[in-house]
């Protein structure tokens, strides 16, 4: 065991000494983990999209749509002169889109009845489908509010209804049975909007909120509960998520080092130095793997206690946590192994095993979380130790998953361990036989 | 003190050591001399275990083949390339090795042997700040750490300058008289003569001839040379057994502007035993 130590506390000062390496492994990560927690939402909980805004039409109701939009706290609107300057800033991506209220906006909430309707234009970013969805959905949400107001409004309702009863009385498509039930309808709706009585404002409730029959009318209710971490410290910073990525990168980083270390020592001569000492194989190769599995424990250790102190990182079962890392730091020694069995030269080590260890990080969650790729390479993923590692990690800190629950992953990464012990040490062995 | 039988290597085909067979003695330098190619380092690593023989044993006297790992211990190797850790300072060198042997000591014996080969005053820095020739002395110091009786030092000279050079060979021979047996492989026949006490004249993988110095020249080495310069004539070459002789009667014949006596060296020797010089 003590030339195992001695092999393993001389590849760590050589990680450290090597400041490159040494950046990859734990700087680079970090930075990387800090980068993605900011762009997953910052320590403010998610920045709001940008949306340009037009009001051509500069009526009341255009008005009370803008103000909406303006008091969502998803969106951060920006009011432009018109939809030019609104153009510009989508295509210079200072916004996701622009919101354009046409000159007719008010006139069509006023034919609701008659085949009008809220006329909204929206000019939007071809980069960003996802956000055009999501606004969609917003800007229906808004036009529906406006239809409640609206209902809650005696005058507005009376002038709305006036404009319809035009309309149906000269409509050539209309039969007049069907006009006087129109009629009725429009009358019963008249009556319903005067004679509704509203209850006052609830304490501390907005008296401008929408209340009566047809206050805050959605067609849907869709309640929304954010899932709590199991852990006692509250909320996850989004950190929690961006630092298991971090961390893969950095086993990445300490995988990358060994590996071309262990090469490197081959081409120069220092590894024929060990197999002259009177040290066994089976000890220069433990040596080398008990070096890279401290330098891997020492990279998650290091990022989530970073996270922990100065990001908000919390650590939801702090045994558990121990354990995946220890278990992560296991795989990914083996996958050094591996490295070092295959690409026996300096050069195929740096390139090749380069090559290699990015796409399974890639694959693995490494570089985007795995809920953003298609189902097949959600799939795939499962090949790679980078993605059983994060879940391990994400596991511990914040999914409040248990050990039972932990242990797909767990044998997993062991397996990896094992796997590349044993054929990077054949490899080893094959290229290095006395 | 350690002894090659029939020793036998091919890679891919080619042959690099054909039936060796040799025996160094106890407390002598020998020297393995060939052109690169020849075989040596392959005959060292097999000596050091670290290459499997195809045919033909190794065995270190009363202690056994090299392959085990306590039989190592008694072998210091210094190889041909600088196999050091250029972001360690000498002194980390030393004691990592130092450690792996297992010596309680490290630290001081690290120490010792920095003081021996001159490079105390640099313990601390990086290899990487040395110069090519002390970077050879700490290749060479790291096989002296274990204080083996015996070296196999694979051309430890190899792209020095002059002084360093000259530090490296006053050094082994100081190791020598101090009992150590040195198994030294070089191409410079310079060194041979002037380091070892017997030397073996390798090529392609064979071993052609071994003796002293004297001892090859006399049996390859031919006759020496009389070389008579005239004035106005070109100069005359006489070669001979007696070149005494040949210079009286020169002189006898008068009209000499002088005289110059070429006596045969290694490199005749490697010339009469391979067919070419070893500086082709």
């Amino acid at each position: 065991m003590y030339p195992m130590l001695v092999i393993a506390a001389k590849d760590l000062k050589l990680l450290f000494r090597d400041r490159t390496s040494a950046f990859f492994t734990f700087g680079f990560p970090l930075l990387l983990a800090i980068f993605f927690g900011m762009v997953f939402g910052g320590s403010g909980g998610g920045s709001p999209a940008t949306l340009a805004i037009v009001d051509e039409s500069g009526g009341p109701i255009a008005k009370s749509f803008a103000k909406d939009l303006e008091d969502d706290e998803l969106i951060e609107t920006v009011h432009v002169a018109d939809r030019v300057a609104g153009e510009l800033m989508v295509r210079q991506g200072k916004a996701i889109a622009c919101v354009i209220l046409p000159k007719s906006f008010d006139a069509g909430a006023n034919a609701m009845f008659t085949g009008g309707g809220l006329q909204v234009e929206a000019l939007v970013d071809p980069a960003r489908k996802a956000e055009t969805g999501l606004l969609t959905g917003k800007l229906n949400e808004i036009a529906f509010r406006q239809l409640g107001r609206a209902f809650n409004d005696p005058k507005r309702m009376t002038s709305m209804l006036t404009t319809a009863r035009a309309a149906i009385a000269i409509s050539p498509n209309t039969s007049a049975k069907d006009k006087g039930l129109f009629r009725n309808f429009f009358d019963s709706a008249e009556k319903l909007s005067k004679n509704t009585t509203r209850d006052p404002p609830k304490d501390g409730a907005d008296a401008s909120e929408d209340t009566g029959i047809f206050g805050g009318f959605s067609p849907a209710k869709v309640t929304v509960t954010e899932l709590k971490s199991r852990s006692d410290a509250g909320p996850n910073s989004p950190y929690a998520i961006s630092f298991p990525q971090g961390i893969a990168w950095g086993l990445m980083g300490c995988v990358m080092s060994f590996a071309s270390g262990l090469a490197r020592e081959r081409s120069r001569g220092t590894l024929l130095r060990l197999a002259v000492a009177p040290v066994s194989r089976l000890q220069v190769l433990g040596g080398k793997a008990l070096g890279c599995f401290l330098a891997c424990l020492m990279v998650v250790f290091l990022l989530v206690l970073f996270g922990r102190a100065f990001l908000g990182v919390t650590i939801g079962n702090p045994w558990l946590f121990v354990l995946a890392a220890i278990i992560s730091a296991f795989g990914f020694s083996g996958v050094m192994m591996l490295l070092t069995g295959l690409f026996r030269s300096e050069g195929g080590a740096e390139g090749a095993g380069r090559a290699v260890i990015l796409v399974l990080a890639m694959i693995g969650g490494g570089t985007i979380p795995l809920f953003f790729m298609p189902p097949f390479l959600q799939t795939l993923s499962s090949i790679s130790p980078f993605k059983w590692a994060i879940f391990a990690v994400e596991g511990a800190l914040w999914r409040g998953l248990t050990v039972e629950q932990l242990l797909p992953a767990f044998g997993a990464l062991f397996a990896f361990g094992i796997a590349g012990l044993i054929i990077g040490g054949r490899g080893f062995a094959r290229s290095d036989a006395r | 003190m350690l002894r090659l039988r029939d020793l036998a290597k091919s890679f891919g085909g080619v042959k690099a050591v054909d039936g060796l067979s040799l025996e160094v003695r106890r407390g002598e330098v020998f020297g393995l001399l060939g052109a690169n190619g020849a075989g040596k380092s392959t005959t060292i690593n097999m000596a050091m275990g670290l290459v499997a023989p195809d045919r033909g044993t190794v065995e270190l006297e009363g202690l056994g083949p090299p392959t085990n790992a306590q039989v190592r211990r008694h072998l210091g190797f210094a190889p041909q390339t600088l196999a050091l850790y250029d972001q360690l300072s000498a002194e980390e060198n030393l004691q990592f090795f130092a450690r792996l042997y297992g010596l309680t000591d490290a630290k001081s014996r690290a120490a010792a042997v920095l003081e021996l080969v001159g490079l105390a005053p640099r313990a601390k820095d990086r290899v990487a700040t040395y110069s090519g020739g002390m970077q050879r002395r700490l290749n060479l110091a790291v096989a002296l750490l274990h204080d083996p009786p015996l070296l196999l030092l694979d051309e430890p000279t190899a792209g020095v300058d002059p002084q360093s050079r000259n530090n490296i060979l006053e050094l082994v021979r100081d190791l020598a008289s101090r009992g150590r047996t040195v198994v030294y492989t070089t191409h410079y026949m310079e060194e041979a003569s002037r380091l070892c006490d017997r030397v073996g004249i390798l090529d392609h993988g064979k071993l052609l001839d071994v003796g002293t110095v004297p001892e090859l020249v006399q049996r390859h080495g031919g006759d020496t040379v009389v070389v008579v310069e005239r004035t106005g004539l070109a100069e005359e070459r006489i070669t001979t057994s007696e070149p005494l002789k040949q210079i009286s009667l020169a002189l006898d014949a008068g009209d000499v502007s002088g005289v110059r006596v070429e006596r045969p060296d290694l490199e005749a020797v490697f010339l009469a035993l391979t067919g070419r010089s070893l500086r082709d």
